[in-house]
């Protein structure tokens, strides 16, 4: 393992550098702080790495100990090479639109946290790691207005990591009372009540942060976020989870997620819009020919859909974000923005790509003011 | 396909945080004369291990700290679910434990340290699972 070692420290001391070297040739101002952050960290690998190299780790037992140490210094870099360098070194203008159409939203709903870069280039959807301050999403969501709902979803999971108490402390505890009321009732799966209410409080417990992030995206576009999530659902049906009960799996089934959302838009006002999102909600259920069965009604009982929309909203309200409000804002309000093309499309779906077009390029123009 | 990064990205944390703490208390254990830890530490343990029995046995939970529960990754939970130690349940064990760094004048015994080290074992692998799925997926 020495041998191998001390080569593994030059290899890690050489990616320190590589990653160096590839920030000096971001020349955009914007991406200035970003850059010296992570230049500072790739300096500090390969300062570390160096000394790793100079604690003689020819000798075995000197190899043996300086081992954790490696693995540590190269899990830092890991997270710089994964997270920080694709950002910054690819930054195209399609980011700098994206990321400045989240700039603009996140001064417009008083967000208490840090800003995010934002790539355009996953494959994977929507995603965020909250600890980089990055949102990746697909390519071409720069020119698109119907998916901010998703992009607001991801931001959800930023508030969830700072503020968890504050979003699903009522929740947590609602959750735990349900099951202790509910673990004697028969259910409706083979196997105990015991291991059907313990899995349940996991399941639920995991679905709850995705849950929530799905409430913070309602609670901050309102409806939008309702329709992005039908259009979604929609788009990649073959992928689709309705009634699945999904236990054991982080996102939880759609319909779930539906209800959920639309109980947020009542919690909000929003009736009426709610009724229309069911109504076409129903009708997409119905052209799929999904139903739900007992097991998943059992899995996802009303009571908990409300109780979580309950604690999200409320919790939102508490860290001072602004909700939605079809009259907050002007034009580039990006809350007012997203929704605004949901009603475009719906219509005048001819003219419906001028539009967004049009709407964009004059809140790009504002936000750059 | 929807990405599970947001999500693995907080059970590392919590994994990541919660062995840490395991271990801060773990090292001043095994130091200290008759495993001997500070109050604070003894309290703060004690309330994040009494939530872990709340979530292992929801049935007997009385009173939920929901905040201490939250900061437990649910994959820890599901798993230790699984195990029993010395031929009990985890919770029972872990119940005892959390009792005993409760009650300022009880002994830490060596039996208590184990278990530490073995909760401390278990979430470490826990953070460890988190991690790795979030960067080979």
């Amino acid at each position: 393992m020495h041998r191998t070692l001390g080569a593994l420290a030059t290899d890690l001391k050489l990616r320190a550098q590589t990653g160096l070297e590839l920030l000096s040739e971001v020349s955009a101002q914007r991406l200035s702080p970003r850059r010296v952050a992570a230049s500072d960290e790739l300096r500090y690998v390969e300062c570390e790495a160096q000394a790793l190299l100079e604690r003689g780790l020819d000798d075995p037992d000197e190899a043996e100990a300086a081992t954790p140490d490696y693995v540590a210094l190269s899990e830092q870099l890991a997270q710089v090479e994964d997270f920080d360098l694709p950002f910054l070194v690819r930054h195209s203008e399609a980011d700098a639109a994206s990321t400045a159409l989240c700039d603009a939203l996140l001064t417009q709903i008083n967000w208490p946290y840090h800003s995010f870069l934002v790539g355009t280039f996953s494959c994977e959807y929507y995603w965020t790691l909250p600890p980089r301050a990055v949102i990746c999403s697909p390519a071409g969501e720069d020119r698109r207005l119907l998916g901010i709902g998703d992009l607001c979803h991801e931001l959800g999971h930023t508030v969830c990591d700072r503020d968890l108490d504050t979003i699903l402390g009522s929740f947590t505890r609602d959750l735990m009372g349900y099951v202790r009321s509910h673990i004697n009732s028969p259910p409706p799966a083979v196997g105990s009540p015991r291991d059907f209410y313990h899995e349940l409080l996991d399941s639920w417990r995991g679905w709850g942060i995705e849950l929530a992030c799905d409430v913070v995206a309602t609670y901050l576009v309102g409806p939008a976020f309702l329709w992005q999530h039908l259009r979604l659902t929609l788009m990649r049906e073959r992928l689709a989870s309705l009634f699945e009960p999904l236990s054991g799996e982080i996102h939880p089934a759609d319909d779930a997620r539906f209800r959920t959302a639309a109980a947020a838009l009542s919690l909000m006002g929003f009736e009426v819009e709610r009724s229309e999102l069911e109504e076409r909600w129903r009708g997409a259920l119905d052209a799929l020919g999904h139903t739900p069965d007992q097991l998943y009604t059992t899995t996802y009982p009303d009571e908990l859909v409300e109780k979580l929309a309950e604690s999200v909203v409320e919790g939102s309200r508490a860290l001072g974000l602004r909700p939605y409000d079809p009259n907050a804002g002007p034009s580039d309000d990006v809350a007012v923005l997203a929704n605004r093309a949901w009603e475009a499309l719906h219509d005048r779906p001819s003219e419906y790509a001028r539009w967004e077009r049009e709407a964009l390029a004059g809140a790009h123009s504002a936000w750059s003011q | 396909m929807m990405s599970d990064i947001g999500f693995l990205s907080h059970e590392y944390a919590q994994a990541s945080r919660l062995a840490e703490n395991l271990e801060e208390a773990l090292a001043e254990a095994e130091l200290a004369p008759q495993h001997a830890i500070s109050l604070q530490r003894r309290q703060r343990l004690s309330l994040a291990l009494r939530s872990l029995v709340d979530l292992l046995e929801p049935e007997q939970a009385d009173a939920p700290d929901p905040g201490s529960a939250l900061a437990l990754p649910v994959t820890l939970v599901r798993q230790l679910r699984k195990r029993q130690y010395a031929g009990s349940a985890y919770s029972a064990a872990i119940a005892g434990l959390a009792d005993r760094l409760r009650d300022r004048d009880a002994a830490i015994e060596n039996g208590d340290v184990a278990l530490l080290r073995e909760l401390a074992g278990a979430a470490e692998t826990e953070a460890t699972r988190a991690r790795r799925r979030m960067v080979r997926r």
